[in-house]
């Protein structure tokens, strides 16, 4: 009795929705494989939870990014991306469109020629991504308002994570979907070339109808499939406390279906994969399984039945490596190298962003490395942790590379033009959205773990998860969580690594030992009693200012750690004794990869020429070898 | 004579006379040497005294060897132009000492090393000549493999099976390497009859050679793919037994290397070798008479007393 009691009682906790539930999606989608469009009708519950009357609803039309006078397009080919760069003719075939039949209101009527397109972010008149209703009448405070809206999507070719490659399509950003009312006003920004996306939690209940010989699969769980007789088979799926809902449907994947029992309870996985990928079935499984297990033992518990991973066919990668509810796209390639670890590190971060942005749903538009970038910090412990710390991203016999050196290798060069806190389509061009977005988060928040150490900083990640899932955290509820954690206040840290862009260098600038007895003529052989000074001088030569360590090592094997709060421009040390030095180390045993030149700190009295002369060779190889390659002109 | 002949009277004139591979392999080694004088000196710098510079030698961590080229104080656009300097350079010396290989492997006997330059120097505008021609059907053949390239890229993307792409730029890749040997074999062909003929006019020469090589397609193309195929196997050979050298073992890294590439060299010379024997079974109209040295003077004055007779009569090539 007491066991069918706490049964019950679990069942109604469970039942009990974990977020706030602003939106709820009934949509009904008919998907046309031919011209890889669809027509649908979405009837949208908006429970108003603002604690203030709204009269103005604005929407966000994605696929509209993908015209060529759109800010997305515009900002790409400015920026020179890929198949959008000035030397790019545009190609139709990438064109996509969200378009509003009708747009109802209930209790209002039809408002579809009260719409008018916004741009907020740019005042790009030919922008249609963001479309605004004003109502007649203001939704008062926790009342609800129903939007019934038909409409048509138009599927670009593979493109930023969403559209078709042959028969496969991957339906992401597909419906016109409500901004968020966050921080006391509307929150919908266009579509950038460099932005993610923001919304509301809620629930999703979707039909899709498609071929009847394509495999579906979905952000939730279906709970339905309904064989209509013409053809074309309909799935039902549902899905709670999620922001998004995707989908993927195609006639060549091979479904492979397995579960992990984690401690908060089953997850069933299905993997979609493509026929000629099949080889990497495994790779994606064990990366999964391993990175839930982590995200579970580390950061929190992952809350839904089920992950869906969708492996894109080749041509198609454009809609790999993305991340929605419940949903992932992955990324390999029938002959993926085993020493490569692409397919591990894509389903990792994938996975890792139903934490950061599936479950703590920041602003990607405004803040981007709240998920991208605590996305890559995760990534580099996690994979790091399965795969180990040099070899998490190559692992090859001629060379290797740990994750955190990727990420810092995105970040060293484009670190010093732009602050985290920048607004996503505010970066200077892609490669510092990326550098800064990805790459400097994760080795802001690795070299955060030399201050506060390893364990307190995820102790201070797993809190702002715990605190923030199924919420809309800013920048400072993170920094404020880390420093609470931490117990102490590290707004110095903050205000150079995520507010400003101040570049992290120091250096030995000299270290050497001088006999004392330098200017007697008499003063013979060095021996054990000779008196030396030792000067060691490190240089600030960064704008970053911080407390570093300094670990002096002598030939009479003593050492000497120094610490220096890195306030001026450089500070010398000397000591006196009857040793000379061996080494001077800046960061002994600790990882600081936001320092930019790691070969500058340290400075090794007895020269090893071991890595110039490995270098210098395999580059008078390649010169011999590109020499002999152009003898066979003659 | 069949290319099985060829194949290995052209591997005993290079054995014969692999001095000239030894000449070549010490010119190309020391022309690496000294492209690396820059790289040496940014590198050391950096790299001697800095304990992070282990991460390059326990293993080759691939992020710290970006980091490191990408450090402003190692110039890398001046390094990477200045190997390819290095490498035009050898090329040159390659052109000019086409005259002198190809007279040794025509007569099989050792020259001396004036003998050997005065016949390279006595070719070299007729070769350069031979290899600007050349570069227009080089053109083309290159031409070709991005046409194929491309070709693949489009008819893969366009189909269901993933590897069709690939597969269309293997099968479209052995034709053009084909093409290629076939065009190479045609050229070589062109400076061995320049040789052998004293052929003057290279336009001429061009197009005999092509229509020899028409004639003699099937042997002269299937020698040089076997050929090359022994190079192909020897490198991935050597290339597997580098890649289980320890990491920190450079020097012998660098030789297993520096094998390689001697051995590289060596099958392209067994090429021009077979294709010098090739040419010398044909029937010929005209041939360039044997080498003779010419005389230096008709009535020799004395000599210094510690001079030789005859210079290159020590040493040869």
């Amino acid at each position: 009795m007491v066991t069918v009691l706490v049964l019950l009682c679990a069942g109604t906790v469970a039942q009990q929705p974990l977020s706030d539930r602003v939106v709820a999606y009934k949509i009904d989608a008919k998907y046309d494989a031919k011209s890889h469009s669809l027509d649908a009708t979405e009837t949208l519950t908006y429970t108003n939870h603002t604690g203030q009357a709204l009269d103005r609803f604005p929407f966000h039309l994605y696929l509209n990014a993908f015209q060529p006078k759109a800010t997305w397009i515009r900002e790409a080919h400015r920026d020179g991306s890929r198949d959008f760069g000035p030397g790019s003719p545009w190609d139709a075939k990438r064109t996509g469109s969200n378009e509003i039949k009708s747009f109802v209101v209930e209790g209002m009527g039809d408002l579809t020629k009260q719409l008018h397109f916004v741009a907020p972010d740019d005042g790009n008149a030919d922008d249609k991504t963001v479309v605004e209703v004003v109502l007649p009448k203001a939704v008062a405070p926790n009342a609800s308002i129903t939007f019934q809206i038909s409409f048509h999507a138009q599927f670009p070719e593979a493109v930023a994570r969403s559209g078709y490659k042959r028969d496969f399509i991957l339906a992401g950003q597909w419906f016109p979907k409500v901004g968020v009312f966050w921080n006391g006003k509307w929150n919908c920004h266009q579509y950038h070339a460099n932005s993610e996306f923001f919304a509301d939690f809620g629930t999703y209940d979707v039909n899709v109808t498609v071929p009847s010989n394509f495999n579906f699969g979905s952000t939730g769980v279906v709970t339905n499939t309904k064989q209509n007789g013409n053809g074309t088979t309909t799935y039902t799926a549902h899905a709670e406390d999620v922001h998004d809902f995707a989908w993927t449907a195609d006639p060549t994947t091979k479904v492979v279906t397995d579960s992990i029992q984690l401690p908060s309870g089953k997850v069933n996985i299905r993997i979609l994969m493509q026929p000629g990928h099949m080889s990497s079935t495994d790779r994606y499984m064990s990366a999964l399984k391993g990175t839930m297990q982590k995200f579970e033992e580390w950061y929190g518990p992952y809350p839904y039945p089920q992950i869906t991973v969708v492996d894109p066919p080749h041509g198609g990668g454009a809609t790999g490596g993305m991340e929605y509810p419940m949903f992932i796209t992955a990324d390999t390639a029938w002959a993926m190298p085993k020493w490569a670890m692409l397919p591990e590190i894509v389903v990792e971060h994938e996975y890792g962003h139903q934490y950061w942005y599936g479950m703590v749903a920041t602003n990607e538009f405004e803040d981007a490395w709240l998920d991208e970038g605590i996305n890559s910090y995760t990534e580099v412990k996690i994979m790091d942790a399965l795969y180990g710390r040099d070899t998490s991203a190559i692992n090859s016999h001629v060379t290797t590379t740990g994750e955190a050196g990727t990420q810092r290798m995105m970040y060293f060069r484009t670190g010093d033009y732009d602050p985290l806190t920048r607004n996503s389509w505010e970066f200077v061009n892609g490669n510092s959205y990326g550098g800064v977005t990805y790459g400097k988060t994760a080795t802001m928040m690795l070299t955060l773990e030399s201050i506060l150490g390893e364990a307190k900083v995820r102790e201070a990640v797993h809190t702002y998860f715990m605190r923030y899932r199924f919420k809309h955290p800013t920048e400072e509820d993170f920094m404020n969580t880390v420093s609470e954690v931490a117990g102490q206040n590290l707004d110095w840290y903050w205000n150079q690594a995520v507010k400003g862009t101040p570049v992290l260098d120091f250096r030995i600038l000299k270290a050497v030992s001088l006999r004392d007895d330098w200017y007697k003529k008499d003063a013979g052989e060095a021996n054990k009693s000779t008196d030396y000074t030792t000067f060691v001088t490190v240089h600030r030569k960064g704008d970053f200012i911080l407390p570093v360590h300094l670990l002096v090592k002598f030939d009479d094997s003593s050492q000497v750690k120094e610490t220096w709060d890195g306030q001026d421009r450089w500070r010398r040390w000397e000591y006196h004794k009857k040793a000379q030095l061996v080494s001077a180390e800046l960061y002994p045993g600790e990882f600081v990869p936001m320092d930019v030149d790691q070969f500058n700190n340290s400075f090794v009295v007895k020269a090893d020429k071991r890595a110039t002369a490995k270098i210098s060779s395999y580059w008078m190889w390649a010169t011999q070898m590109l020499a002999h390659l152009l003898s066979w002109l003659a | 004579m069949n290319s099985t002949k060829l194949f290995s009277k052209g591997a005993r004139l290079v054995w014969r006379h692999q001095r000239i591979a030894w000449w070549i392999f010490a010119v190309n080694l020391i022309l690496g040497w000294l492209a690396i004088g820059g790289v040496r000196n940014a590198l050391a710098p950096i790299l001697d005294h800095s304990a992070a510079s282990q991460r390059l030698v326990e293993h080759f961590d691939l992020a710290a060897c970006i980091e490191l080229f990408t450090d402003p104080s190692v110039p890398i656009q001046a390094l990477v132009p200045a190997s390819m300097h290095f490498a035009l350079i050898f090329l040159l010396y390659m052109i000019f000492i086409d005259g002198g290989i190809l007279t040794v492997y025509r007569e099989d006997r050792k020259l001396t090393i004036a003998e050997f330059f005065e016949m390279s120097g006595g070719y070299f505008w007729r070769m350069f000549r031979l290899v600007l021609i050349s570069l227009i059907p080089f053109a083309i053949v290159a031409g070709l493999m991005g046409a194929v390239s491309g070709m693949s890229g489009k008819i893969g993307d366009n189909a269901l099976n993933d590897r069709v792409g690939f597969y269309v730029l293997v099968g479209g890749g052995f034709i053009v390497w084909l093409i290629f040997l076939t065009v190479r074999a045609w050229f070589d062909l062109g400076q061995c009859m320049t040789v052998a003929r004293d052929d003057r006019g290279m336009w001429r020469n061009s197009w005999r050679s092509l229509v020899m090589t028409l004639r003699g397609l099937g042997t002269l193309l299937a020698t040089y793919v076997c050929i090359h195929i022994v190079g192909i196997v020897a490198m991935m050979a050597l290339m597997w037994t580098w890649l289980h050298v320890p990491h920190a073992a450079t020097p012998l890294s660098l030789l297993i290397l520096e094998l390689l590439l001697g051995i590289e060299i060596a099958v392209r010379l067994w090429q021009k070798a077979a294709c010098m024997t090739w040419l010398e079974s044909q029937p010929v109209a005209v041939s360039a008479p044997v080498y003779e040295p010419t005389p230096i003077a008709a009535e020799p004055g004395p000599l210094p007393q510690d001079a030789s007779p005859n210079p290159g009569e020590s040493e040869g090539i």
